[in-house]
Parts: C-alpha cells; sequence; structure tokens
C-alpha cells in the first residue's frame, strides 16, 4: 500500500517553550485508509496533525506528505489535502455560506462556472442547499460543521485530515458524519481524524494510533487490537469501551470469550457460550 | 473618543473631499509600511482590532457614551495597521448609519490619529507602570484628536468663495457663528470622556501586561511573529 | 449602536420591490440622496425627500416606522455642530433635514441588502488588503460581540458589577475587555494557519456587482427625484 503520510519522531518546541515530542512507533497512513488518532488532553493530537499540514515544522525529525515535506511544499499538495478543524468558528473565513464553501477553489483560480459546479455538488451531498446565502453567523452548531465540512470536501481532496470532528454533534449527527466519510471513502479519500470518542472508532477506523503524553506513539493497530490494550490505553488517559472492558474482565476470570468491537458481535459471543452451557 | 457624528451635507464640499484625499495619502502609506507583512497575517489581525473596536464602541459604558479602543489598536498593532484598522472600523461605522459616508476621510484621519498617536505616547512613556502609561497616552491623544476636531469646525466656517472674491456669505448655513461656544462644549464634555476612556484603557492594558505581556511587545505587527498554537 | 444583527434579519429576510433591486442600484440611491443633502441650501426639498423616501419604504414592505426612528439618531450631533453656526430655525431645520435625509436612505440600504452583497460591491473599487479586510471585520465582529456578551453575563453573575461602584465596575469592564483583545488576537493567529491550509491567494469572498433588475427603478427614481427636489427647489 502506499503511504501518503509519515512522521517519524517529531519534537517541536512551541515559543512559550511547551516541547512536544511525538516518538515511539512512526505514524504511517496508507492511500484508501481510514486512520483515527486517540489520546487524552495535551497528548500532541493537534499537533501531529498540525505538522502533517504543513503549519508547523518540526525541530527534530521528519514528516512526509504526498512525498514532500509539507512545511516547505505545502502549495504543491494543498489542492489534494481537505482539513476540518476543531474550531468550525474559526475554520469558516468568509461572511456567506456560499462564498466559504467556494473559498478554496476560488483562490486556487478556478473558473466561475466551475466553481458553481462543485460547490453546488457538495452541498448536494450535506443537504445544505437551502442555506446558500446565509450569513455564516447566524446558523447552527450543526449548520456550521457542516459548512465548514463543505468547504473542507468541496476540492475533492485525496486526503481529509479532521480534528475532533464529533465535538458538540449529537447522535444521529454523528452518524450522518460517519456515513459520509465512509461513502467518501469507499471511493477512495483517505482520512486522517483524531478523536476522543471510542465508540465510533469501531465503526469506523481501519487503524487506530494513540498518543501519550510525553511518550509519542504508545501503540498501533486495528480498532479490535487496541480496545483491549487496556493498560496502554488507560496510561493515556483513555478509558477502554465499556464493552471491551466488560469482555476482558470475563477473560481474566477465565470465561472464554472472543474480542469483540461491535455489541453484535459481542451477541454471538454470549449467546454462543450460554448455548455452550 | 473622536468620532465626527457629522452626517452628510453638512460640512462644506472642499472640506470633506480634502478629508479624503489627506486620508488616501495616509492609508496608501500605511499600506507601503505593511506590504511585507504576509497578508494572511495582517488582514485576521485587522479583522480582530477592527472588530474589537466596533464592539467597543457598542457598550454601553455611559448612557449617550462609548468607548473607541483606538488607542489599545495602535499599541497592539502599530501605527500603520492600526490606520488603516480605522479606516475599517470607520467604513463600517458610516454603513450602519453612525456619521455620514462624506465624512469617512474627516473620521478615519481623527481615529486612524489616535492609533498613530497613541501607540506613540504610550512607547514614550515606558517608564511608567503598564496602567499609568497607557492612561497618560489616551489623555494625551484624545486632547489633541478633539482639538483637530475644533480645528476642522473652525475651518468648515470659512467660505472659500468670500476670501476668493471679498464677497458676502451666500446662502445656506450661514457661518461665523460661536465655534468657541462648539469648542467649550465639545472640550466640557470630551474631557469626561477622556478621563473614561483613559481608565478603560489603562485597566485594559494592565490586564494584558499580566495575561499575555507578549501582545505589548511590538511583535504583532512585525513578520516574525507567527503565533501557532 | 443600530443593532447589527436585526438589521441583517431585515436585509436577509424581506422580498418587497426594495428587497429585489440590485444592490448597484441602491447604492447609486444612496449617493443621489447624500448628493442632494450636500446641494441642498434650504429645508424644504430636503423634507419633501425624506417624504418621497418614507413613501418608497412604506410601499416596498419595510419597517419605515423602525427605520425612522433609526434615522433620528443624527439629530442630536447636527445640532450639536449647528450651536457653532449662526441662524434661526430655518438653518437648524436645513441642519436637522441634511441629516436625517441621507441618513434614511443609509438606514433603506442596509434595511435591504445584506451586508456581504455591500462589501462584494465596494470590494471591487478597493485594494484587496481593505475589501479582505472589510469581510474579515464583519465575520469576526459577531463572534467577538458574542464573547463580550458572555463575558458580561459571567462577571454579572459572579458579582462583578455593583450599583454605585464606579471603580469596580470600571476595573471589571476593563478586564472583559482585555480578555477580548486577548482572545482576539490569538483567534487572528489560528486565522493565519485556516487561511494557509485553505490557500488563501488573495480573495475572501465573492466580489462583483450583482445585474441590473426591473425593480431598480424604484431606488433610482426615488434617489433622481430627491436629488432633483434639491437642484430645482432654491
Amino acid at each position: 500500500m502506499e503511504p501518503l503520510v509519515t512522521v517519524s519522531c517529531l519534537k517541536h518546541t512551541y515559543p512559550d517553550t511547551t516541547e512536544i515530542h511525538i516518538c515511539g512507533l512512526d505514524f504511517v497512513v496508507n492511500r484508501g485508509e481510514r486512520v483515527v488518532i486517540l489520546g487524552g488532553n495535551g497528548s500532541g493530537k493537534t499537533t501531529l496533525l498540525y505538522h502533517v499540514l504543513g503549519l508547523l515544522a518540526p525541530d527534530e525529525g521528519r514528516v512526509t506528505v504526498f512525498g514532500v515535506n509539507p512545511s516547505s511544499h505545502y502549495s504543491a499538495i494543498r489542492e489534494r489535502i481537505g482539513v476540518l478543524l476543531q474550531s468550525v468558528d474559526d475554520q469558516i473565513l468568509s461572511p456567506t455560506v456560499w462564498d466559504d464553501i467556494s473559498f478554496s477553489p476560488r483562490n486556487y483560480g478556478y473558473q466561475r462556472a466551475e466553481i458553481a459546479q462543485m460547490v453546488e455538488q457538495v452541498m448536494a451531498e450535506l443537504g445544505i442547499q437551502h442555506l446558500r446565502d446565509k450569513i455564516c453567523h447566524y446558523l447552527s452548531g450543526g449548520e456550521k460543521r457542516k459548512v465548514a465540512l463543505a468547504g473542507a470536501l468541496v476540492m475533492r481532496p485525496e486526503l481529509l485530515i479532521l480534528d475532533e470532528p464529533f465535538e458538540g454533534l449529537d447522535s444521529r449527527s454523528r452518524a450522518e458524519l460517519v456515513t459520509l466519510l465512509n461513502k467518501r471513502n469507499g471511493e477512495g479519500m483517505t482520512i486522517v481524524m483524531s478523536t476522543h470518542d471510542l465508540n465510533l472508532v469501531a465503526s469506523f477506523a481501519d487503524r487506530v494510533y494513540v498518543l501519550s503524553k510525553g511518550k509519542g506513539v504508545v501503540t498501533a493497530g486495528t480498532p479490535a487490537e487496541i480496545f483491549f490494550q487496556a493498560e496502554a490505553l488507560r496510561t493515556s488517559n483513555i478509558d477502554p469501551p465499556l464493552l471491551a472492558e466488560l469482555f476482558l474482565k470475563l477473560r481474566e476470570r477465565g470465561v472464554a470469550v472472543g474480542m469483540p468491537s461491535y455489541v453484535d458481535q459481542a451477541v454471538d459471543d454470549l449467546v454462543r457460550l450460554m448455548k455452550a452451557r | 473618543m473622536t468620532h465626527m457624528h457629522i452626517p452628510d451635507g453638512i460640512l462644506p464640499i472642499w472640506i470633506w473631499v480634502v478629508g479624503f484625499i489627506i486620508m488616501a495619502l495616509a492609508l496608501g502609506f500605511s499600506l507601503y509600511r505593511i506590504r511585507a507583512m504576509d497578508m494572511k497575517k495582517k488582514i485576521p489581525l485587522l479583522g480582530a482590532l477592527s472588530a474589537a473596536m466596533l464592539v467597543g464602541m457598542s457598550l454601553p459604558i455611559l448612557p449617550g457614551y462609548h468607548i473607541n479602543l483606538s488607542v489599545v489598536t495602535g499599541i497592539l498593532i502599530g501605527p500603520s495597521l492600526g490606520f488603516v484598522a480605522a479606516f475599517i472600523a470607520n467604513f463600517i461605522l458610516a454603513l450602519m448609519g453612525h456619521g455620514g459616508i462624506t465624512v469617512i476621510g474627516l473620521n478615519t484621519l481623527l481615529l486612524g490619529s489616535e492609533a498613530v498617536l497613541g501607540h506613540s505616547f504610550f512607547y514614550l512613556f515606558n517608564r511608567l507602570p503598564a496602567f499609568w502609561r497607557a492612561a497618560l497616552a489616551t489623555m494625551v491623544t484624545l486632547f489633541i484628536t478633539t482639538a483637530i476636531l475644533i480645528g476642522i469646525v473652525a475651518m468648515s466656517h470659512i467660505d472659500l468663495e468670500m476670501l476668493h472674491h471679498g464677497e458676502e456669505p451666500g446662502h445656506g448655513l450661514q457661518k461665523g457663528g460661536s465655534v468657541s461656544t462648539f469648542a467649550a462644549i465639545v472640550l466640557s464634555i470630551g474631557a469626561i470622556g477622556w478621563i473614561i476612556e483613559a481608565a478603560i484603557t489603562g485597566g485594559v492594558v494592565k490586564f494584558i501586561s499580566q495575561v499575555k505581556p507578549d501582545l505589548l511587545g511590538h511583535m504583532l505587527h512585525k513578520d516574525k511573529y507567527s503565533g501557532i498554537r | 449602536m443600530i443593532d447589527v444583527a436585526r438589521i441583517d434579519h431585515w436585509a436577509a429576510s424581506g422580498s418587497g420591490p426594495f428587497h429585489r433591486a440590485s444592490t448597484f442600484s441602491k447604492i447609486l440611491f444612496l449617493l443621489l440622496v447624500v448628493g442632494g443633502a450636500v446641494i441642498a441650501k434650504n429645508p424644504y426639498p430636503l423634507m419633501a425627500g425624506y417624504a418621497v423616501i418614507l413613501v418608497a419604504v412604506a410601499g416596498s414592505r419595510l419597517p419605515w416606522a423602525r427605520m425612522a426612528v433609526l434615522s433620528f439618531y443624527a439629530v442630536l450631533f447636527a445640532l450639536l455642530y449647528g450651536i457653532s453656526l449662526r441662524g434661526g430655525g430655518r438653518v437648524y431645520a436645513l441642519l436637522v433635514f441634511k441629516a436625517i435625509t441621507p441618513s434614511f436612505a443609509m438606514i433603506t440600504l442596509i434595511v435591504s441588502t445584506p451586508y456581504p452583497k455591500i462589501f462584494a460591491l465596494i470590494s471591487t473599487l478597493l485594494p484587496e488588503m481593505l475589501a479582505a479586510g472589510l469581510f474579515m471585520t464583519y465575520r469576526t465582529f459577531f463572534i467577538l460581540l458574542d464573547m463580550m456578551h458572555n463575558f458580561a453575563a459571567a462577571i454579572r453573575l459572579r458579582g462583578g458589577f455593583s450599583p454605585g461602584s464606579l471603580f469596580k465596575n470600571s476595573s471589571n469592564i476593563a478586564k472583559g475587555i482585555g480578555m477580548l483583545l486577548v482572545r482576539a488576537v490569538e483567534r487572528a493567529s489560528r486565522l493565519y494557519a485556516v487561511m494557509a491550509v485553505r490557500g488563501y491567494s488573495g480573495s475572501m469572498a465573492q466580489k462583483g456587482m450583482d445585474r441590473l433588475r426591473r425593480e431598480d427603478w424604484l431606488p433610482l427614481g426615488t434617489g433622481s427625484v430627491v436629488l432633483l427636489l434639491a437642484i430645482i427647489w432654491k
């Protein structure tokens, strides 16, 4: 598989002298993967994403995105990358919805007709055509997030980076977002996301990286592999999913159960166990 | 604060035309001075401080009086960017029906002067503690710009035709009234305003010096400050 | 200060003839009325002009009564300037109508046209730095206003405002404003990153003129009448 993003042992010092070390395992994102970064507050998730976006340059270590150093060659790759930041009020720059969604193609020099088609397409995909001429400030939190996401997807990027995209969303909106992201992934888009929400990881991620404050990448693997590494998760200030914790405790007590990631899997496991008795 | 809420059509044409010309020159000079700064840094800073000035003007400090944070703007982002911010704030104020569009030039010169003078006096009084440094800079600045305002009103009484031809003033607004009465009212009301604005500006700068002193270190409008966190 | 949120709501939600007219025609309307106010030498043409605008506005399903009240905000400052002039009631009447007639025209423009459309047209005449600054200021204004309201609420809830305690109140207001400025500057530095990743290279929003429309006769006609009155009614 072709790696789109590789990060090796990053060290960065902020102007206020805070140091961030992200070493341990290498962070690699292959084309077509859905990668989730888990970590507690201050573990370096946003710092890692900012290095991938070329907004920060490491004092030590190496970052490559699409084969180039993003901090020095971002303009060569920026049209291939879409970004959704944690704070939508920071991401939305323009006064109206149309202006904001068309921001990137307009600045990349696309023609008017092409811009119109791209914007209409992404608005239809997200169901926000009715917001076209609205002033962004007066939108609800969920509407703003959809507008910000539309702005990230309008260029049909090969790589989409999302920083805590589920913050402030209700369960239905989260499910809709996951469906949309999975659909785009099915069309070939590679996704990198940071989140606290373990319950969504199971239904979404191909690969999970766990960051710990001061230790960098402590473990990586599929959701099933990660969820049952309770100690690694706890040292990273992450509580394992309830399902994983339940089944771990059952295994500790000698019950022969598997390692389910989904509720359906867990039900199958328990039913099989009960029938066997 | 010194903002001419004078609506359109009241001042003689020549005075606001000259105001626009001088404003355009000053704006051009300011834009030239900050030409090296990355647009992606300039624009958000401009937006932040222009918007902060507008928010300041919307705060009901006292009935009928509002502050405008022009001196603080000059202190934080420097005289050139501060002047541009003053233009943007005035433009939007005019579009909110706050003062006429023909006096945008004069108002920008007044508000922009507050940013420029406020910046200069703040760094001149550098031996004083933060509160007094900012408060004194504000008092001196507002006195000067109020005097400029009175000067503009006095100049508006100059009938150019009469000067040129030696004739009696024409119809319309009769000149030769009491500029001194106007000055007395503006200075007395203004003095109360200067004290309020000085006190609040002093408090604001003192707060910033305690919470984020690097903002007062002349860094924001220098290109090397990235501030990405 | 005018309630910008209310103005925005009126501008975005109306459907009368003034709303449907192009932004260009409405700005021309404003300039025609301002021109009339500048050249008028007696109050009567401007009184008539005010009445003409009032009729046009009322007929366009705009909130004319509230708009008229807002236009009177300009009177106080006109009268303050009038102190420096010599002359009787006619002079003051002229001052008042020189103030409120163009003010009413401006309010008509902003109540029937969303600010982004006004900026989009004006931006075609400004350098990018100023145009982008306008859009960015407009966007940031609401965010900071919300922030200030939240600070004020927090100060009040925590006992920071007391009737009669001028020193304490001023001190707490100053801290609130100080926090607002710190947050505003921090936000500006985050926006630098956002503009970089979103590829900013000179275009904050769409600029340009919307097409002329059939409904443009209303603002252009109204403005022309006001200017003509000022010219011919000496």
